[in-house]
């Protein structure tokens, strides 16, 4: 315990591990990701115990039930569950939000818009998706959520 | 059910906790488990199973680390296994230690935890990137401080809580660090220093945050038979617990870890505890964050609802306090070599029990103690108690 080492003389044996890596979305995610694309936003629901799951899952993880069914997530349901500032190496302070559904199970991580009012805890807002030709079935379909006024 | 037989813990070992160290994971295994032995007054030889933890591959860079840490351990031809569960790792593993011991199948098994943090570049951090789910949330280059701002922000916002009151948990940590030989990161601090450091991400400030580390620490466990050969008053294992949340960790409500609650209860039954608040005389509650020790306290029952802070503020939780918690010094203070830190707390809490504790003893008597960890997706806690007769 008492052999202090010196930071500044430590020698180093230098590497890189280049790994790659194709993932798959899954099958309830590659449903979700194709119906983002067409601009929608559904969730799974188990018919045992009626949660519904966004982003959907295949699987009810209470019950464990097998979901198959599929529903529209009402677009004024959506609100600021929780957010954060964050600043990355390249470009501006941006807006994260965990936005959450009323009666989803879940939530989705997204940008916020900023605007001059600050954000605040259970403002509600609506994801607007990017122009059609520009959706590639992933995620960032939803460019970003912005508040409304309901 | 089979009643488990009583397990002792009979010696602990810890290296310095730096930010980097020349030693290799298996040097510093080694030193934290030769420490342990001696602690102990064993050898090898008198040791029959091995447990190793240690938290993600891509800290060391090696994609086996079980197996490249075996020989430093003290693993060499005995039955060895690695195990992993995030950040619970160090708390995690002397359970693993415990079934070894209690199931009968082993008298003396060695718990050892490691991480070299630091061969990662260009920084530690970038090993978490990995981490997130590959589909929703890599895209937007989600980081774990950000996931923390959010647990933080939600728990402040449900109780009313001052970043202020979660500042001063970074002030007594790092005070406290100040007293232990090991620690990387002490430091005489006020609540204005937490306050004006630099922000990372909002609510989180550079010194609400504890630094990445390489360490090791280790204990060892063995039969009541066994430590009564070594010792007249051994240290016994009372309770263990573990649990864990959904890994969407979205669907969480975030301010309140009810997979705490869980772990906890489970150790509190083994232990036969009805009343964490007056049965236990100190803890280790992990602290990679400073509202991460209020959270757990609460999970843990040491606090209601909301009341964490209340209690820090009113000295409670200082080692002259009525219920010390970290008084090692914690994550904050001494560092986090994530699985070594978690077993960093369990030595402490065996230091305590034991009275090795030096400087850092706390000033109320000690018959029960508690380490936790915390780790995952911020979604596992693991539950250690240890009790002296």
């Amino acid at each position: 315990m008492e052999k202090i080492t010196s930071e500044t003389k430590i020698g180093v044996v230098k590497d890189h591990i280049p790994l790659k890596y194709n993932y798959t979305a899954g099958v309830a995610g590659d449903r979700f990701l194709q119906l983002l694309k067409q601009g929608k936003l559904q969730a799974s629901q188990c018919t045992q115990c009626h949660k519904l799951y966004l982003p959907p899952k295949i699987f009810c993880k209470d019950c464990f039930s097998q979901l198959n069914e599929w529903k529209d997530v009402a677009e004024d349901s959506a609100y600021v569950y929780s957010f954060t500032s964050v600043k990355k190496e390249e470009g501006p302070r941006e807006l994260i939000a965990l936005v959450k559904f009323d009666g989803v199970e879940g939530g989705l991580l997204g940008r916020l818009k900023s605007s001059r009012e600050e954000p605040r805890m259970g403002m509600k807002v609506r994801p607007v998706f990017k122009q059609k030709s520009e959706r590639t079935g992933e995620l960032s379909d939803i460019e970003y959520f912005e508040k409304v006024n309901y | 059910m089979a009643t488990p037989r009583k397990v002792c813990v009979i010696g602990a070992g810890l290296t310095l906790f730096r930010r980097r160290m020349l030693e290799t994971g298996k040097e510093l295994s080694f030193e934290a488990v030769r420490m342990a032995l001696d602690s102990a007054g064993i050898e090898r030889k008198d040791v029959d199973t091995v447990v190793s933890g240690s938290a993600p591959d891509a800290f060391d860079g090696v994609h086996m680390k079980g197996e490249y840490l075996l020989d430093g351990s003290g693993a060499y031809r005995r039955p060895y296994s690695r195990v992993f569960v995030g950040g619970a790792t160090g708390v995690y593993t002397p359970e693993a230690a415990w079934w070894h011991v209690a199931s009968g199948m082993s008298e003396v098994c060695i718990a050892v935890a490691e991480e070299k943090m630091s061969p990662l570049q260009p920084h530690p951090a970038y090993a978490f990137w990995s981490i997130f789910d590959h589909d929703y949330e890599r895209q937007l280059g989600t980081t774990l401080l950000w996931i923390f701002a959010l647990e933080m922000r939600r728990y402040m916002a449900v109780h009313g809580i001052k970043e202020e009151e979660i500042a001063q948990v970074a002030v007594k940590n790092k005070k406290n660090a100040m007293d232990h030989p090991c620690a990387q990161l002490p430091a005489n601090i006020t609540v204005e220093d937490v306050m004006k450091s630099e922000p990372m991400v909002w609510p989180v400030k550079r010194l609400d945050v504890s630094p990445p580390s390489d360490g090791a620490a280790a204990v060892i466990l063995a039969s009541e038979a066994f430590a009564k050969k070594l010792t007249k008053e051994p240290v016994y294992v009372a309770g263990c617990g573990w649990n864990i949340d959904s890994t969407y960790w979205t669907d969480r409500d975030l301010y309140y870890p009810q997979y705490l609650e869980n772990a906890g209860k489970m150790a509190y039954k083994m232990a036969g505890i009805s009343n964490p608040r007056k049965e236990i005389d100190v803890a280790e509650v992990y602290d990679p964050f400073d509202y991460k020790e209020l959270h757990h306290m609460e999970g843990l029952q040491l606090a209601k609802k909301g009341e964490a802070p209340k209690l820090t503020t009113r000295g409670i939780t200082q080692r002259n306090g009525e219920l010390p918690i970290n008084p090692s010094g914690g994550l904050l203070g001494v560092g986090n070599p994530i699985a070594a830190a978690g077993m960093m707390k369990v030595c402490e809490i065996y230091f305590q029990l034991t009275g090795q504790a030096g400087k850092r003893q706390v000033k109320r008597e000690v018959h029960t103690g508690l380490a936790q960890a915390w780790g995952d997706l911020m979604q596992y806690s693991s539950v250690f108690i240890m009790r002296r007769r």
